[in-house]
């Protein structure tokens, strides 16, 4: 594990010394590629550019929006499909295939519906999303014992009371779980949408830099972007492994 | 009857998303959201025009070739990360990093590497496909059991045989998995590709289409789209299913 | 009749790190043994007393941690020499391959032509009562039979010395008694040296010429018990005497050891 973590290091150490290389040598042009430390410097004035740090905002909080709307609908859809076997029969094939769809084409049609601005991003980002808190909390409630639901019913609650006092905490850890995963779908969705055809956002702001040929720039926002991104999902990783320890 | 019962359901739920989609263009109007029978309509018309055409040859061709280099690379690294723990260790941590980028923010960095191009559209799709393959493939591998692997090492295989005659036939299962996430994948990554910048292929044709406000192509293709790749992977999992059986 | 290998061991020991945290399992310590040409040596000890450790040392799946080994005056550390079968517990066959293919797995691309591999494998199928499987799957046959097939693959490579890892223990009494003689004979036929590792006394006392008894962890010999059965050898040996006074004395150190095992 040790000798691994210094081939990473190493690894990243040698590609990063082969862009500046390449890039101060003058081999490749700066508007195709600019090495690390021209990067860096472009990630902080774009962070000091109140401008960018307002589309860094309003991508995070979309992304925040999303996952909330995902989460409340596909804990619902979850309970509601596993409550009616034969619905979930029904659904199952179309469930397996849910992520396999380009759900991408359906943007420009959410456009046309629900006119420019962050609302057809928002119901992207949840079509996205939404689909991986239903599956966690199909398979958590599946994984439920059965002595559970007789508890219930010993202790005389009525459905919604099985549900929401018994059912759901048990598989919170499922849940957690899936939404941890719709983060990344929901970023996913969030970003690419920007970055196509929206006017606002950290995305459109990377695509807008590169159709200005501002090469030096774009790669530090991607940069400042990736940091983010990699970041939260660092952090989601630790919360679902400790809930995974945690329950097991 | 159980599985004439399945059908049934199946058949149930696609007229219900149909209806909806009737609805939903009630309320919104036929002109916003053409209902099923005018996208319908809209999909032969498009299918006679040599234009289309053209456009559904560009972006075949681009995924084919996206969709054999995804999975012959992802399976490559899948077995050096899975079969060499040190490789894996040292590198696989690289491929979970690409998987969770939007990877939409990387498409203009290809473009300046690939230029504008069916290259670029290619390279986006390979750049989809290929990390889940190899990690797919690489966790398979891992899950071959202890005494298959000492049973190899007693028989004094090559690092090449070991490879090929052990661990891919064991992991086969898995592979057909992995060949479904493939398959969606590179269709992703060419569509959004040609949806960004190329100036043919169905992504463009559909930005071409919102640009005008064609709403009917832009339902149409979608729908191909979508029954394309639905259908794909439903057949990629009833195959896995009956091999598992 | 394939040549004779001879074993040694000088003052092998092995430490396994613990996973994950700090500190260390001694598994074994100061092993020494010399395993003649053409002998029958089996290994008996406490569950968890490093027998299997000690026999990946001698397959050349793991390295010693301290001490020699070497097998035909050649030293084994760490990679599998040629001329050496190994048999494991765990059902080894592959489930993708037919039995026949199975055998001839390990014969593959050695630059053997057709007909020398059709002939082993043929061979190798006969000699373990296999022929009429050859075109089955695994997941048709019993767990005896899936043993065999393991058995067979071995066999086909013509190893100077058979190295067998509880090789039985998945299987009923019955099956065991039956795979004993099986391997009695392949011993007899092969003048190949074999290594046992069992749990099981009497399997020991009834098939080799030596039995080594280990001690609890950290392993080692404590005894070694010399059986003096004659090379033909059959299942009159468990109405022999002798067999009782064998597994009498196997017992009696073993016992002790057993308990230690045991935490008492």
């Amino acid at each position: 594990m040790i000798r691994a973590r210094w081939i990473q290091l190493g690894t990243a150490v040698v590609a990063v010394g082969a862009l500046e290389l390449i890039c101060r040598l003058g081999w490749v042009r700066p508007t195709t590629l600019v090495p690390l430390s021209a990067m860096v410097q472009a990630a902080i004035a774009a962070a000091q550019d109140p401008d960018t740090l307002a589309d860094f905002g309003l991508t995070l909080s979309t992304v925040a929006i999303v996952v909330a709307i995902a989460a409340v609908l596909g804990v619902v859809g979850g309970v509601a499909l596993h409550a009616v076997p034969r619905w979930r029969r029904a659904a199952e094939p179309f469930i397996a295939t849910y992520y396999a769809l380009p759900l991408f084409a359906l943007y420009p049609l959410l456009v046309v519906v629900l006119g420019v601005g962050t609302t057809p991003i928002i119901a992207t980002g949840v079509l996205y999303a939404m689909m991986s808190v239903a599956m966690a909390t199909l398979a958590g409630l599946d994984r439920i014992p059965a002595v559970y639901r007789k508890a219930a019913r010993v202790n005389r609650l009525g459905r919604v009371a099985t549900v929401t006092r018994i059912l759901v905490p048990a598989c919170a850890p499922d849940i957690a779980g899936g939404i941890a995963l719709s983060v990344s779908y929901a970023f996913v969705a969030v970003i690419a949408s920007e970055f196509l055809l929206a006017s606002h956002g950290i995305g459109h702001a990377i695509a807008d830099a590169y159709e200005t040929f501002q090469t030096q720039r774009m790669y530090g926002l991607m940069l400042g972007l990736g940091v983010c991104v990699v970041a939260i999902n660092l952090g989601m990783a630790r919360v679902r492994a400790h809930l995974t320890t945690g329950a097991a | 009857m159980k599985r004439a019962q399945t059908w049934l359901d199946g058949a149930a739920v696609i007229v219900a998303i149909l209806l909806a989609w009737q609805f939903l263009s009630l309320i919104v109007g036929a002109h916003v959201l053409p209902p099923p029978r005018a996208t319908a309509g809209r999909l032969v018309t498009l299918v006679g025009e040599p234009r289309f055409l053209a456009d559904l040859a560009s972006t075949a061709e681009a995924y084919v070739i996206a969709l054999a280099i995804g999975m012959a690379g992802g399976l490559v690294l899948g077995v050096a990360f899975g079969g060499w723990r040190l490789i894996g260790d040292s590198f696989e941590p690289f491929m979970h990093l690409l998987v969770a980028t939007p990877k939409v923010t990387l498409y203009p960095v290809i473009l300046l590497l690939f230029g504008l191009g069916d290259s670029a559209k290619i390279a986006f799709g390979v750049l989809h496909a290929l990390p889940p393959v190899a990690i797919m493939t690489a966790n398979a591998i891992r899950t071959v059991r202890p005494v298959h692997r000492k049973t190899a090492l007693t028989l004094r295989l090559s690092p090449t045989a070991y490879a090929t005659r052990l661990l891919v036939p064991a992991v086969l299962p898995d592979i057909l998995g992995a060949f479904r996430v493939c398959f969606a994948q590179a269709l992703l990554g060419v569509l959004v590709g040609e949806m960004f910048a190329s100036t043919r292929g169905l992504g463009h044709l559909l930005m071409a289409s919102i640009g005008v406000d064609d709403n009917p192509t832009i339902l149409a293709i979608v729908a191909i789209v979508f029954v394309f790749a639905g259908g794909g992977s439903a057949a990629l999992l009833a195959a896995a299913s009956r091999r598992k059986s | 009749m394939a040549a004779s290998a001879s074993v040694v061991l000088d003052g092998v020991g092995h430490v396994f790190p613990v996973a994950g945290g700090r500190g260390a399992v001694r598994a074994l310590e100061q092993v020494s043994l010399t395993i003649a040409g053409g002998e029958f040596f089996a290994i008996i000890g406490p569950s968890g007393c490093g027998k299997s450790t000690l026999l990946d040392i001698l397959a050349g799946l793991l390295a010693p941690g301290e001490g020699r080994v070497t097998f035909d005056g050649a030293e084994i550390r760490g990679t599998v020499p040629d001329g050496i079968g190994v048999v494991f517990q765990d059902d080894a066959s592959f489930p993708w391959l037919s039995v026949w293919d199975n055998v001839a797995f390990g014969l593959r691309g050695r630059g053997l032509d057709k007909s020398e591999i059709a002939g082993r494998v043929g061979a190798a199928l006969d000699f373990m009562g296999l022929k009429e499987f050859a075109r089955h799957r695994p997941a048709q046959l019993s767990g005896g039979m899936r043993q065999r097939v393991c058995i067979a693959r071995t066999l086909v490579l013509r190893p100077r010395l058979f190295l067998l890892d509880e090789p039985f223990a998945a299987l009923d009494q019955q099956t065991r008694l039956l795979m004993g003689y099986e391997l009695l004979r392949l011993w007899r036929e092969t003048g190949a040296t074999v290594v046992l590792v069992t749990h099981s006394l009497d399997e020991a006392a009834m098939l080799a010429d030596r039995i080594g008894v280990m001690s609890s962890r950290p392993g080692r010999f404590i005894e070694t018990v010399a059986t003096e059965w004659p090379r033909e050898r059959s299942s009159q040996i468990l109405t022999d005497p002798r067999f009782g006074d064998v597994t009498s004395r196997l017992w009696e150190k073993l016992r002790a050891e057993s308990l230690r095992a045991m935490g008492r």
